[in-house]
């Protein structure tokens, strides 16, 4: 079985990208909703989220704001962009087409 | 210890070698805020506080490379629009000087008068144009590294300058005026112990300690020997006093790392 490290590679920044297309968000939610869909195979650190939420940032594909927290500190949300929105249809689109063509590799058949 | 000052505790340790910045405080303030929102729910399922505080640290992951490269922002101030701006006015200030200096001396024939009175006006601008840009930094990141060193220099230059006001323009004899000079070391604990009690986030009060008996000390020293008119031997006074701080300071720094040592 691959690591998540393997898993994730390449795709943490679409994945992050789906999540805020749901709707805005903030480091820790982002990581848990990757680890909570993950089933267990994979797992994510803040410190990885955080470096893709900064290369992001610069590529204008995200915004943030800071809102409430609990306990006394405050939450940073992110919210995705426009160009993110055209950028994440790009990545799915590119994903669906690999997906198909590796099941047609790697399981044999004709698709 | 609530779990929102371990972690901030926690930061601070992590941060420690960072310079103050917009960047480094947002960051700073993010991790805070995913390790409160993480911790709430460990604790909403009945998690006990440090086996809280070891499963959120454990999923901060890695930071290390962010917070190194903020650790090499100082280098990177010179692109900051608000410094660019403030070296060009420094750059236009001294130009305009310059120029004042040489329509003194060209027009008025007063180039030693120009000498003296433009130029150390001029350093005098930029030392406090220089002295308030820190200060205004230092109070907005909270962070008072130089502070106290700031209230100490405009201490010292206007005690200094006391001294020859005396001397020169009221014609005190300097055996007399010299003893503005006394109260810049007097001057510069007070203004440890005012950085300290008032502007400092962590109180430090083995400084404040230190300060107070070092200006005891003094007092006691000069009191003294003003009365008595016995200024040798009794400047062993303010060496016992030193001496007793230095020895102080050693043994609350030992059972700083004695505790340290316990607790892991």
């Amino acid at each position: 079985m691959a690591n998540s490290g393997d898993i994730l590679r390449g795709h943490t920044e679409t994945i992050i990208l789906r999540i805020l297309s749901e709707g805005d968000s903030y480091g820790y939610e982002i990581a848990k909703a990757i680890i909570d869909g993950g089933e267990g195979v994979i797992d994510v650190k803040d410190a990885t989220i955080y470096t893709a939420f900064r290369r992001m940032e610069e590529d204008g594909l995200l915004t943030t704001y800071w809102g409430d927290g609990v306990g006394g500190a405050r939450r940073r949300y992110y919210k995705i962009t426009d160009k993110g929105k055209e950028v994440y249809a790009a990545k799915l689109k590119e994903w669906k087409q690999a997906s198909r063509i590796l099941t047609k590799l790697i399981e044999g058949g004709n698709l | 210890m609530t779990l929102l000052d371990r972690f901030k505790a926690y930061l601070n340790s992590q941060f420690k070698l960072v310079p103050p910045g917009r960047e480094a405080a947002e960051l700073r303030e993010e991790m805070l805020g995913n390790l409160m929102s993480h911790a709430m729910e460990l604790k909403a399922e009945g998690m006990d506080d440090d086996a809280v505080y070891a499963r959120c640290i454990e999923s901060l992951g890695d930071y290390t490379e962010a917070i190194n490269a903020l650790r090499g922002k100082p280098l990177q101030v010179v692109r900051d629009p608000k410094f660019q701006r403030s070296v060009l006015m420094l750059v236009t200030f001294s130009l305009l000087c310059v120029t004042a200096y040489i329509l003194m001396g060209v027009l008025g024939k007063l180039w030693a008068v120009g000498a003296y009175t433009i130029f150390p006006a001029m350093a005098i601008a930029m030392y406090v144009f220089a002295t308030a840009a820190i200060l205004k930094r230092n109070v907005r990141f909270r962070r008072h590294y130089t502070t106290d060193f700031i209230i100490l220099s405009y201490g010292a230059i206007f005690l200094t300058a006391l001294f020859f006001v005396l001397w020169l323009a009221c014609g005190v004899s300097p055996a007399v005026a010299w003893v503005s000079f006394v109260y810049i070391p007097v001057w510069a604990l007070l203004s440890v112990i005012f950085t300290t009690l008032v502007l400092r986030k962590r109180k430090v009060w083995l400084i404040v300690w230190i300060a107070l008996v070092m200006m005891t000390s003094v007092a006691v020293f000069l009191t003294a020997a003003a009365v008595t008119g016995l200024w040798h031997p009794l400047w062993i006074i303010v060496v016992a006093g030193a001496l007793a701080c230095g020895f102080a300071s050693v043994f609350a720094l030992n059972a700083k790392i004695d505790k340290k040592a316990k607790n892991g």
